[in-house]
């Protein structure tokens, strides 16, 4: 009997150490930023015939992650201040099915694509909108980041949403300046997706290297709920 | 001195008399081994033949199909191997076991028999036949994969840290969704911009990495229509988990619809469709 | 019996005796490994502040200095340099290392006593076990949902590439560190092994390869799998540097260890000890050693190329300038399949020295087993591109490759030959070691048919990159190779701990661990049938079930695990003291005292017949028998008809 219960403690206290391992390794998630996005609310629309909720994404994309360009905290705390980083935070929220516009401020500089096929917008609705103007494609040689959120693993629904923006070459540290990219697309059925960067602007092989390899900073997740 | 033929048939009586001996039939030591081999078999075959169907998903490709047919054909052909080792396991357990563990004392020797010619010649010679067996229609299958044909579809896939696309040359088209028509032959062309990826057509029963730097090369041909997904399948980084696309075998007519609808004009969908790129 | 002479252990040695070692010891290298290391980070640091490849340089250079300093803290290089100056160890210099007269303290040191190796041996590799198999519960508990967001992706593939190299090479060291250490040479009749300061190195040296690879988790994880394929590790953050001075560490001290059990073997056998009287264990230990000296150099060349790649750019594996990753793929299978043979055959020699031991018969087919031993070894050496089937390598070879990884599944099937055997019509003694034959056989089983699915081309089409691969794998080297250690450690522990470990207890955990691993590796096959890809942090809807099966299975395994380690603690502190000989059995190890004396051997043995003489007439029970042995059934039996 009592070999049974010291067994028994030693196997839970055994569970508890490695719970407590597994706890350590959540809370690390390699200090990506805290928080979700929830996209506001602007009322509702009708889409192919139908009534949905109409939200707004807002993000920014920053030549680094100090966080000395929005005058205010790092946008990774204790993460590398000199990699660029997409903010406030790499996570967002929008109802499922909803009509989705999303309003990029991107002030980085940027380059030439590795691949064409990501100059040109995919799944969006509606007309893409770069600097106020109606624009068929960006720029190949000259794109600073992309938006690419791709549809659940396995899950065949034609959810696919994929849109570059230009480089801002001249001024990637001018707070007025910004490229301005806005853009909606309809938001996938109740789920998980995740969404990274196709610009290579990283170092190393493929230059998805360092930064474009650290989750957080060019990849994150859109919930839509 | 007895000569090596009666050695021989000396050893054989000594191991093998005693198992045929011991009242009916049915209690005799063979025949327990035997009736515990046969319900292990029946079990393994029954599973190799009705499991993996059920949970393989559909193929749409001949080399689909013989990947499936390999797994279940290899089960059936294993049962019975393996049914003969449990079956003697488990057999020693029921009638060898002379002292539990909870003793401290040994039982008394066991019969001094170190080996024995014959079973171990036996023994090789049936894993040599399984293997040639083996052999034989792997040898045979991957013989059936032969270089393609005339008219053949060329498909060009890029991998690249973690997306895949997909161009139809001469088309000018260039998409994230693998569309194929049925019953021609399609031969990939697949390289990637950056580290190895695995381009995995899953339903079509064949994959290749895609290598940075070099151009790989895989001919399958469809001949179901419908749904398949293609998914990395060598480690590529930090979402290797989503580098997941579609893809869906489609009738020519469909296909050359697709194209158009991706903006490839009428004549350079005719001609590839003909397979002249 | 008693004995008036005095013990060699109680040798009172002179206040000067051992010279620095009296002052080294684990508490002094780990500090002066730090310290070392910390300088090396200054250097570097100051050095290639502003380089492009500064993160890369800093990390190799200040690891390089960890181990070299652990080492120089630990005592590694006294020998060496005592020497290059003209002078050598005094005799209480060697006794003093050997752990003469500091009692328990002995096993925090470099110690060149083989008992003592193999003893901190045994408990480095429960401590990596341990390790590896907390971070397979975070990949297991991750896998419960398809879009489980408990570990990022990044701290995942971390996590999986960690959890893989731990493993690989916690199950390398598992039977050759602590049995081919403590028990081989006493099996051989040896006072000890060839090189004893060698050994302690080896044992030392894993131990410095450990630090790096648990710090590249801060170091922004490594994301390519243990196997680290380039060009993917080339691009992998500073994390992968450590992790590539882990491998090249820790193949140093493989090889050492490998020329020492190779060299013993064949030297310092005892007098009547010929080759074919060796018991089969030391067969698979040297076996196994040879291929791991051919296989080993391959995974350093592969590695060292790796740094260069990463820290000064050279192009081995680079594609635009010319490398291939191909390069890095043969040169790493080129290893990686002879390692599976390393880590499998020790643990097969001990697995049928139980089988002998507990049918109380002799091992069926000696000879043809020692010929599938070799024959496993030198097919290993030429299968390796199974892996590499759908890399787009070499398409013509993949009929050769079938047939050679084909062709082994022959000289393994010896291997069930010879159990089975062993146990027709024996008289089986269900001790708790004989438990772990059984599981042995029922996995390995499992575990080797489906490595025939995988050497078809066809099949592996489907199934490379696949969880059914991942199964495979586990089916063979925790199924087969690390139950086979298990075995050995519940059938050798009364000789190295004097304890014996608790049945009922140990019986508790072996149902856990069996039930344990067939649920946790059926699931697996299952995602595999299903099209389940390897290394993934989410997945497909379609593969919830089978990974919750596979999850639950995982938690009844960590539950007999961890049973187990409670068995072996508290059995190690209060077991009822054994015997010197408790399974009555016939190899050397079990004619000497326990606790084994410094020596090995108070008298000198000599050895008239092998350690299978069971059932043999005039064969006592715990005594070799006195005549030559006969092999088969012959009426002219010995001399005594």
């Amino acid at each position: 009997m009592k070999r049974t219960v010291s067994t028994v403690l030693f196997v839970l206290l055994g569970a508890v150490v490695i719970a407590a391992i597994g706890v350590g390794f959540w809370s690390q998630a390699y200090r990506a930023p805290a928080g979700t996005q929830v996209a506001k609310s602007l009322g509702t629309a009708v889409v192919n015939g139908k009534t949905v909720p109409h939200v707004e994404l807002d993000f920014s994309t920053y030549p680094d992650a100090s966080g000395t360009m929005i005058g205010g905290q790092p946008i990774h705390p204790g993460g590398n201040p000199s990699w660029p980083a997409y903010a406030p935070t790499n996570k967002f929220q929008v109802p499922a099915g909803a009509l989705v516009t999303v309003k990029w401020n991107q002030y980085d500089s940027g380059g030439a694509l590795n691949n064409n096929y990501f100059a040109w917008p995919h799944g969006i609705y509606g007309p893409l909108v770069v600097n106020g103007k109606v624009t068929d494609h960006i720029d190949l040689s000259n794109v600073g980041h992309t938006f690419t959120v791709r549809g659940e693993p396995g899950v065949d629904s034609g959810f696919f949403v994929s849109v570059a923006s230009p480089a801002n070459g001249d001024s990637p540290t001018d707070t007025s300046k910004p490229q301005t990219v806005e853009f909606s697309f309809i938001a996938g059925a109740k789920g998980t997706y995740a969404w990274n960067c196709e610009f290579p602007c990283g170092l190393s092989i493929g230059g998805f290297g360092a930064v474009m390899s650290s989750y957080g900073y060019m990849s994150g997740y859109l919930y839509a709920v | 001195m007895p000569s090596d033929h009666d050695h021989k048939r000396e050893e054989i009586a000594e191991e093998v008399a005693p198992l045929f001996e011991g009242g009916p039939i049915w209690r005799r030591p063979a025949a327990k081994i035997f009736v515990i081999w046969a319900i292990m078999t029946a079990i393994g075959v029954v599973i190799g033949v009705m499991l993996p169907v059920h949970i393989f998903p559909k193929m749409v490709s001949p080399q689909g199909k013989d990947a499936l047919d390999t797994v279940v054909f290899f089960t059936v052909l294993a049962a019975p191997v393996a049914a003969f080792v449990y079956a003697i396991g488990l057999y020693s357990l029921l009638a060898w076991r002379k002292m539990s563990g909870k003793s401290d004392t040994p039982p008394p020797d066991g019969p001094p028999h170190r080996g024995s010619g014959l079973a171990e010649a036996l023994w090789v010679g049936a894993s040599v036949v399984l293997v040639i067996v083996l052999l034989i229609w792997g040898m045979g299958f991957l013989a059936s994969e032969t270089a393609p044909q005339n008219n053949v579809v060329q498909v060009n896939v890029t991998g690249q840290q973690w997306f895949w696309t997909y161009s139809y040359p001469g088309t000018g088209v260039t998409s994230n969704k693998l569309v194929l028509p049925v019953n021609r032959e399609i031969q990939f062309n697949i390289t990637s911009m950056d580290v190895t990826h695995g381009f995995w057509p899953v339903e079509l029963g064949d994959q290749i990495d895609a290598n940075p730097g070099f151009i790989t090369h895989i001919t399958v041909e469809p001949n179901q229509l419908g749904n398949f997904d293609v998914r990395c399948s060598q480690l590529c980084g930090l979402y290797h988990a989503y580098m997941y696309s579609h893809g869906q075998v489609v009738t020519s007519s469909q296909f050359a619809t697709w194209l158009q609808d991706q903006g490839a004009s009428v004549s350079s969908v005719t001609s590839y469709a003909l397979g002249k790129n | 019996m008693t004995i008036a002479a005095p013990r060699l252990e109680d040798t009172k040695l002179g206040p000067k005796a051992g010279g620095l070692y009296r002052h080294q010891s684990f508490f002094v290298a780990l500090p002066f490994g730090i310290f070392t290391a910390f300088i090396g980070w200054l250097v570097s640091h100051a050095l290639l502040q502003n380089s492009n490849w500064g993160s890369d340089m800093v990390v190799t250079v200040t690891f390089v200095s960890w181990v070299i300093g652990f080492n120089a803290g630990i005592g590694t290089f006294n020998a060496p340099f005592r020497w290059l100056r003209g002078k050598d160890q005094t005799h209480d210099d060697h006794l003093y290392a050997a752990g003469v007269g500091q009692g328990w303290k002995r096993y925090w040191k470099y110690c060149t006593d083989h008992k003592v190796v193999g003893t901190q041996y045994l408990v480095l590799v429960m401590t990596l076990f341990f390790v590896g198999g907390t971070l397979a519960m975070m990949i297991r508990t991750q896998l419960i949902t398809p879009h489980s967001q408990f570990l990022s992706p990044q701290t995942y593939n971390a996590i999986v590439t960690v959890h893989g190299m731990v493993m690989i090479i916690a199950t390398i060291i598992m039977v050759s560190g602590p049995f081919a250490n403590f028990i081989l040479p006493i099996m051989l009749g040896a006072k000890d092994m060839a090189f004893p300061r060698l050994n302690a190195m080896s044992l030392w040296v894993v131990v410095s390869a450990v630090p790096p690879i648990l710090s590249t988790f801060v170091l922004g994880g490594t994301d390519s799998g243990w196997t680290t394929y380039a060009p993917l590790s080339v691009q992998s953050p500073p994390a992968q540097d450590a992790f590539s001075i882990t491998i090249i560490t820790f193949v140093v001290s493989v090889t050492v260890a490998g020329i020492n059990t190779i060299v013993t073997t064949f030297t310092m056998r005892t007098k009547g000890m010929s080759m074919s009287r060796l018991p089969i264990f030391v067969w698979g230990s040297i076996v196994a050693a040879a291929v791991g000296l051919y296989a080993m150099p391959a995974f350093l060349m592969a590695h060292s190329a790796l740094i260069t790649d990463r820290v000064v750019g050279t192009s081995f594996y680079a594609p635009a300038q010319g490398g291939a990753g191909w390069l890095y793929e043969n040169v790493f299978w080129i290893m990686g399949h002879p390692e599976v043979y390393v880590i499998l055959l020790p643990a097969v020699g001990a697995i049928l020295e139980v089988a002998s031991t507990f049918s109380r018969k002799p091992l069926f087919g000696y000879k043809v087993m020692i010929g599938g031993i070799i024959g496993v070894g030198v097919l290993s050496i030429m299968v390796w591109a199974h892996h590499m089937f759908t890399t787009g390598w070499a398409p013509s070879l993949a009929d050769p490759f079938m047939l050679t990884t084909e062709l082994i599944s022959i000289p393994t099937g010896i291997i069930f030959l010879c159990i089975i055997g062993t146990i027709w019509r024996g008289s089986i003694w269900t001790k708790l070691p004989m438990y772990f034959l059984y599981l042995f056989l029922w996995n390995f089983i499992i575990g080797g048919v489906t490595g025939i699915y995988l050497s078809d081309v066809p099949a592996d089409q489907y199934f490379h990159g696949n969880m059914f691969v991942t199964a495979h794998f586990h089916y063979t080297l925790l199924g087969g190779a690390m139950i086979g250690a298990t075995g050995a450690v519940c059938y050798w522990f009364p000789k190295m701990t004097g304890r014996m470990l608790n049945e009922r207890v140990g019986k508790w955990a072996f149902w856990f661990i069996a039930i344990g691993i067939q649920i946790t590796y059926y699931g697996q096959f299952w995602e595999g049938f299903e099209g389940m890809p390897r290394r993934v942090a989410n997945y497909a809807p379609l593969f919830e079930t089978a990974n919750q099966v596979s999850t639950t299975g995982a938690y009844i395994l960590m539950t007999g695990w961890l049973i187990l380690l409670y068995n072996i603690i508290h059995s190690w502190h209060k077991g009822e003291i054994a015997s010197a000989n408790p399974w009555h059995a016939k190899s050397l190890e079990w004619h000497t005292l326990t606790p084994v004396p410094l020596e090995n051997f108070l008298v000198d043995p000599v050895v008239t017949s092998d350690p299978y003489g069971y059932g043999e007439p005039g064969s006592v029970p715990g005594a070799p028998a006195p005549e030559p042995a006969v092999v088969g059934a012959s009426s002219n039996q010995g001399g005594s008809h």
